[in-house]
């Protein structure tokens, strides 16, 4: 079934209220105009084609379900509980509690020890009591955020907002990012975490030896070239390949007999 | 962001897609694969529809769902009750389907609507 379809364009559907829709997309075979890079076949997981047909019908079906709060306030304590060594869950979770007590009276937030009682006490996830983590350190970090956030204006294009956040103790430039992202639906960020930095390398956007810590502006801009040449949108591809690259890590590996025109490179040339 | 504890780390919370479902797909991407999960209903088009397989195909057929392994991941096929292709899954549920075939659970997708070579199905445990 596969070596039609290899040299003419793709068709994506979705299905809207019964109604078929359709993306057209370039054929397999077709470069996406980046080094060598196809397109590949868009049932494929993580090829162009992918990520353009999936962050398509995403964007059909729920186009802002990375929004966390409704204020820049939101998402910074929502992004800043969240992150490495904290499960979704209990993130969330946190971020509830700590959005319900302050009801909107974020000059709360600046006390460090009103912060830390709120992250100290359990939390309820899933029926179960569990405890935030890094509850002094995320107190730290959110209560010196908030006393140092009035000085930042919100009225900032993204990235000079990104680049004001980034001031802020405990904030490098992908929680800052993940905060305009949500609060702007940016897409003049990227949001490079584990998840997006394998799904770009799979692709070979990113140069050997790039590293998040030392390379993010040259890897942002390769992830928002890649967004606009796949016809993305980058606010929303970034969530797409978080969410796929997650769940893909989860899946097992399960032996099936693969067609034998399945395997088509990604590469126009492999040496 | 070398050296930044919290902004250095493999994973951030974000919310995911169509959890508790949404019309069109069913229940999105996301969630583990405990039983009571990979119980659902789902509707999606027939994605890379094979016309010779599709033309023969008539609301109430009922398909069975698979798995392919590619070089980059799990595939979602459909094939005919004969072994035949008949297209892929590709809507936003696919990736919860996956899971649940992983940890066990068998679907079945129903020709709920044709539309010229275009196929809607329903998808649900088998």
């Amino acid at each position: 079934m596969h070596s039609l379809s290899l040299s003419t364009d793709q068709i994506v559907y979705a299905l809207k209220e019964e109604a078929f829709l359709e993306l057209r997309l370039p054929p397999a075979s077709t470069g996406v105009g980046i080094s060598d890079l196809r397109w590949g076949m868009h049932d494929h997981p993580k090829t162009p084609a992918y990520w353009a047909a999936q962050s398509w019908m995403w964007g059909l079906e729920a186009p802002r379900h990375y929004k966390l709060g409704k204020s820049l306030e939101d998402e910074l304590v929502a992004c800043l509980l969240g992150g490495y060594g904290i499960p979704a869950e209990v993130g969330i979770a946190a971020y509830e509690r700590i959005r319900s007590e302050c009801d909107g009276r974020y000059e709360a937030l600046a006390d460090e020890g009103f912060v830390l009682d709120l992250l100290s006490r359990p939390l309820e996830v899933r029926g179960r009591k569990v405890r935030y983590r890094f509850a002094r350190q995320k107190a730290h970090f959110l209560a010196s955020s908030f006393q140092a956030l009035p000085e930042i204006d919100q009225g900032l294009p993204d990235r000079a907002l990104r680049d004001g956040i980034m001031t802020l103790k405990g904030i490098g430039p992908k929680t800052a990012s993940w905060v305009v992202r949500n609060w702007r639906d940016s897409d003049r960020v990227a949001i490079l975490d584990i998840h997006i930095v394998r799904a770009c390398e799979h692709m070979g956007l990113f140069e050997p030896g790039w590293r998040v810590e030392r390379h993010y502006l040259a890897m942002e801009e390769a992830f928002l070239a890649f967004a606009e040449v796949i016809g993305a949108r980058p606010s929303l591809l970034d969530s797409v390949m978080w969410n796929v690259m997650r769940e893909l890590a989860r899946q097992p590996v399960i032996d099936r007999r693969l067609e034998p025109t399945a395997d088509l490179p990604l590469f126009a040339s492999v040496n | 962001m070398s050296g930044r504890g919290p902004d250095s780390g493999t994973d951030h919370n974000r919310n995911s897609i169509g959890s508790g479902g949404s019309p069109g797909s069913g229940s999105g991407a996301g969630g583990g694969s405990d039983a009571d999960d990979c119980i659902f209903v789902q509707t999606a088009p027939l994605s890379s529809p094979v016309p010779a397989v599709v033309s023969g195909l008539k609301v109430g057929d009922v398909l069975e769902v698979d798995l392919q392994n590619t070089p980059s991941g799990n595939r979602l096929v459909v094939n005919t009750a004969g072994g035949q292709a008949a297209g892929s899954l590709t809507h936003p549920g696919h990736l919860k389907i996956i899971q649940c075939i992983g940890a066990g659970h068998i679907y079945k997708a129903t020709v709920v609507q044709k539309t010229g070579a275009l196929i809607a199905l329903r998808i649900e445990p088998k």
